[in-house]
């Protein structure tokens, strides 16, 4: 038994170890100052199907990332970014909506569900256990 | 005769072949002629004959480049390499309606050629549905979408093959994709028609688990490789996650994963027979929805199929089939419930309801995020878009849930698991998943969520390597060696050792999730040629553009030199931006070097002038390991779906 | 040329779907329901046994899934007999409709 929990113990070590050279790794990049991206991935093309300007090569989707960067340099924050897009396109811009208005259902209503329906689950278990000791 | 003409007939032979097989099969079981199920079953076998030769004719036309064909006029050109006939039959409306015919005469004629003698009773209901569902596809194709509809004038030269379509990926991601949602029939059929019969038995389950395993693995690899498609070849830099179409191909992928882990309960212990219909009930319309908005066009993606009004048809379809099993099950459902109960929250059984619930949950929150934008119209007035982030915050967790699960899941025993048992199974585990979140909460600078992701991945890996040590250590003592052991451990328990086998590719597909999603760097980069940029660890150098005219395209060629920060030289490659004036339409091909630890990845974005150009570059750690899992998950699959020769007499 | 292809398509369809009525095929064995889930239960069993010689079963866990096991096929065991009597009597007397007709 000594031998497995050797064994085991040398799994314990290796993994860690892994763990650590996966980390530094990928870690190395810790300048992800990502932002631009970041905020192009919240933008839709308006000209594409279900696109991205952060995938999209259009012409429109370069401007609008123009104008984002713009944006960027004189030192606007994401808020005030994403909302002069939404101010001038729409809400269907942005590429996921938003909390507020109508749009929260959208966000709400999923984990009210599930929460829900875990906890429902979880009763009619705990009811059927019961019943089958007494 | 023409080619045509000879196509057209052989699908009228289907459907009366269809017809004759619905109805030989309901009145032999009223009037108990064994004659009569024989001859309808060898009609439904026929189906493949005229089919395949069906789809031969079309075939033979392409090959002829027989333009008097709408449909080979629409998809091919005298100039398209002959290779790309295979892709060109089934990329629009008319071709993938054949060929989904096809699929679905060959499943049904491998359903019910392999299918036991337990099946016996529900056989004739069986083949009733099988073509039923095939008799639905040929007379849309019949009436509304005929491959085979000709022009008075024959026209000197086709449309062409779509660009984007010309590519290997092509030929795999939409065939296996359309061919994982229609075989789903399969087991819904053998579950209908044992509840048809009356009696809902516990037989035949290893039959149905056998068919939506291969159903269930052809649309996980379908999946899997339309990710790599839109990967190495659609130059966004994306996997297509959360893409719409992709969504509807991955909702009843879901629920048939969850069908697979339950159907378990139900052979060992019997219960789980009432999630077990639903579920499967639940994939097929899944995949009925899947097929409306692939030719409805009412969602918008990168992809959406040939969109046409025929979406319609296939929407009422689906209603249709919503309502026949909800309906089935409500009249049934007193027979289907299971006689025994869940035992306690700390069993298997716990963990494979949890399973369920969570990959369910999941489904139900893709689907809505699918449908939100229609009904935000309809109710707010407002559009909106539900895109990658709405999925990525509301599944995210869910999924790692479901990892969890998965980790601890086979740990519990069946019944009910003893303390002992409990911690001598997760305690190291559970302790690496807290030393990898401390470390990773010190050297990570992501967010909470993606250290998290990765210590669950740790648990989980942790838990399977330890049964196998424990179980290879166990068979050592007989004296064979570790090796040895070990091979015999996966060959005496074939079906949960390639399940463990499955669930590692799972975890693989994870890691390159987690580090295209959260260690992603990406950047917008102007560069001429002769210079050269630094990112990351590489050095990219310009080489050279070159620009190259096609009679059906032009081409621009950028030319890499890529460098380590020694200066070494690791690799040389290019990307193309290339436009096709006669679908208006540009592709761009990025350029990758990839290795285990991350892909350097190059999008040539716009070409200035012959000097000077656009780059998106971005460095996607672990995707790698992404497409590993494929090749992995089709081992775990296979070794699962190997038989025993000694169990049935 | 390929009206030879259709009517030979058509003659193979017509031939097949004809030549159970010409042929009549065994009969099927009315014990089968009752051999087949004692195949299952014995494939249910040898799957535990080998779950054990593994290790991931200890002996307690391995002896109460195998009276799980006996009481599940017990119990299908006694729905099939119940299902049985009521066929049988339906059986005899499309039996006896049938050697009417032959007779």
């Amino acid at each position: 038994m000594s031998n497995i929990k050797s064994d085991l113990l040398k799994i314990l070590i290796l993994s860690s170890i892994f763990l650590v050279v996966l980390i530094s790794c990928i870690s190395n990049n810790v300048d992800n100052n990502n932002r631009e991206y970041n905020l192009y991935s919240q933008i839709m093309c308006p000209v594409c199907d279900g696109q991205t300007i952060a995938e999209s090569q259009a012409s429109i989707s370069n401007d609008m990332k123009k104008m984002i960067k713009t944006q960027i340099s004189e030192g606007k924050t994401d808020d005030q970014i994403l909302y002069y897009f939404k101010e001038r396109y729409g809400q269907e811009i942005i590429s996921s909506p938003s909390y507020s208005g109508f749009n929260i259902t959208v966000w709400i209503a999923p984990i009210l569900i599930i929460i829900g329906s875990l906890l429902l689950l979880i009763y009619s278990l705990r009811k059927n256990m019961n019943k089958g000791k007494s | 005769m023409t080619i045509s003409s000879l196509g057209f007939t052989l699908l009228i032979l289907t459907m009366n072949l269809c017809l004759y097989s619905i109805l030989g099969s309901l009145i032999g079981i009223k009037i108990s002629s064994k004659a009569l199920l024989r001859s309808a079953k060898n009609a439904s076998y026929c189906n493949l004959i005229t089919l395949a030769f069906s789809v031969s004719c079309l075939v033979y036309a392409f090959v002829t480049r027989d333009f008097s064909i709408k449909y080979v006029f629409n998809h091919s050109s005298l100039s398209m390499n002959p290779i790309y006939t295979w892709v060109a039959m089934y990329a629009g409306n008319e071709g993938s309606l054949l060929y989904i015919s096809l699929v679905i005469s060959i499943s049904s004629f491998l359903t019910l050629f392999f299918i036991p003698s337990e099946l016996n009773e529900a056989e004739p209901y069986i083949i009733s549905i099988l073509s039923g569902f095939l008799l639905f596809f040929v007379t849309v194709m019949i009436f509304l979408a005929n491959p085979f509809d000709t022009f008075q004038n024959i026209p000197q030269d086709g449309r062409g093959i779509n660009p984007l379509l010309a590519h290997p990926g092509m030929f795999s991601h939409p065939p296996l994709l359309m061919a994982g949602l229609a075989t789903i029939v399969a087991p819904f059929s053998l579950i209908l028609g044992m509840i048809f019969t009356g009696k809902f038995r516990n037989d035949g389950l290893d039959y149905i688990r056998t068919t939506s395993l291969i159903v269930w693995s052809i649309l996980g690899i379908g999946l899997l490789l339309g990710s790599w498609w839109a990967y190495t070849i659609l130059g966004w830099g994306g996997y297509w996650a959360w893409d719409p179409i992709e969504n509807v191909g991955l909702m009843p992928w879901l629920i048939m994963t969850a069908f697979i882990h339950s159907i378990i309960v139900q052979r060992r212990r019997g219960m789980f027979r009432a999630w077990n219909v639903i579920l499967i009930f639940l994939a097929f319309v899944l995949a009925q929805f899947g097929m409306f908005i692939n030719r409805g066009g009412p969602v918008v993606s990168v992809h959406s199929f040939a969109a046409s009004t025929l979406g319609y048809i296939f929407l009422g379809f689906m209603l249709f089939s919503a309502l026949f099993c909800l309906i089935i099950f409500i009249l049934n459902s007193h027979k289907i419930k299971s006689d025994n109960n869940v035992k306690s929250f700390l069993s298997r059984e716990s963990a494979f309801l949890m399973n369920n619930f969570f990959l369910v949950a999941i489904t139900f929150v893709t689907l809505w995020g699918l449908i939100f934008p229609l009904i935000s119209e309809l109710f707010a007035n407002e559009t909106v878009t539900v895109g990658a982030p709405y999925y990525n915050s509301v599944n995210g967790p869910v999924l790692l849930a479901l990892l969890f699960v998965m980790g601890v899941g086979p740990n519990l025993s069946w019944r009910n698991t003893s303390k002992e048992n409990l911690i001598s199974n997760l305690l190291i585990p559970i302790s690496l998943l807290f030393i990898s979140f401390i470390l990773l909460l010190f050297f990570s600078a992501r967010p909470i969520i993606s250290s998290l992701s990765i210590s669950v991945i740790v648990l989980v890996l942790s838990t399977i390597l330890i049964e196998w040590i424990r179980g290879s250590y166990k068979l050592t003592k007989t004296g064979t060696s570790w090796y040895i052991s070990f091979i015999k451990l996966i060959i005496n328990n074939r079906k949960k050792y390639g399940g463990y086998i499955v669930h590692i590719s799972i975890l693989l597909v994870a890691i390159g999730v987690i580090g295209i999603n959260f260690y992603q760097i990406k950047v917008d980069k102007v560069l001429s040629v002769g210079e050269e940029i630094k990112i990351g660890n590489y050095k990219i150098e310009l080489i050279e553009i070159n620009e190259n005219e096609y009679n059906d395209r032009r081409e621009k060629i950028a030319t890499f030199l890529i460098k380590d920060s020694e200066n070494k030289t690791i690799n040389t490659m290019t990307g193309n931006n290339t436009f096709y004036p006669s679908f208006n339409m540009a592709s761009i091909r990025a350029a990758i070097n990839s290795n285990p630890i991350e892909d350097l990845y190059i999008i040539p974005s716009d070409f200035i002038n012959e000097s000077k150009m656009k780059l998106i570059v971005s460095i996607n750690p672990l995707v790698w390991w992404m497409w590993i899992g494929g090749p992995v998950f089709v081992l775990g699959t296979l070794i699962s779906l190997w038989p025993y020769k000694n169990r049935k007499g | 040329m390929l009206y030879l292809i259709i009517i030979l398509i058509l003659l193979t369809c017509i031939t097949y779907v004809t030549y159970p009525f010409i042929y009549q095929s065994k009969h099927i064995d009315p014990l089968l329901y009752k051999r087949n889930i004692k195949i299952r239960k014995r494939g249910l069993i040898s799957e535990l046994n080998n779950e054990l010689e593994s290790g991931i079963l200890s002996n307690d866990l391995y002896n109460q899934l195998k009276d799980d096991v006996d009481e599940m096929i017990n119990s299908e065991l006694k729905n099939l007999n119940k299902e049985i009597k009521i066929i049988d009597p339906i059986e005899k007397l499309i039996q006896s409709k049938k050697n009417e007709k032959n007779n």
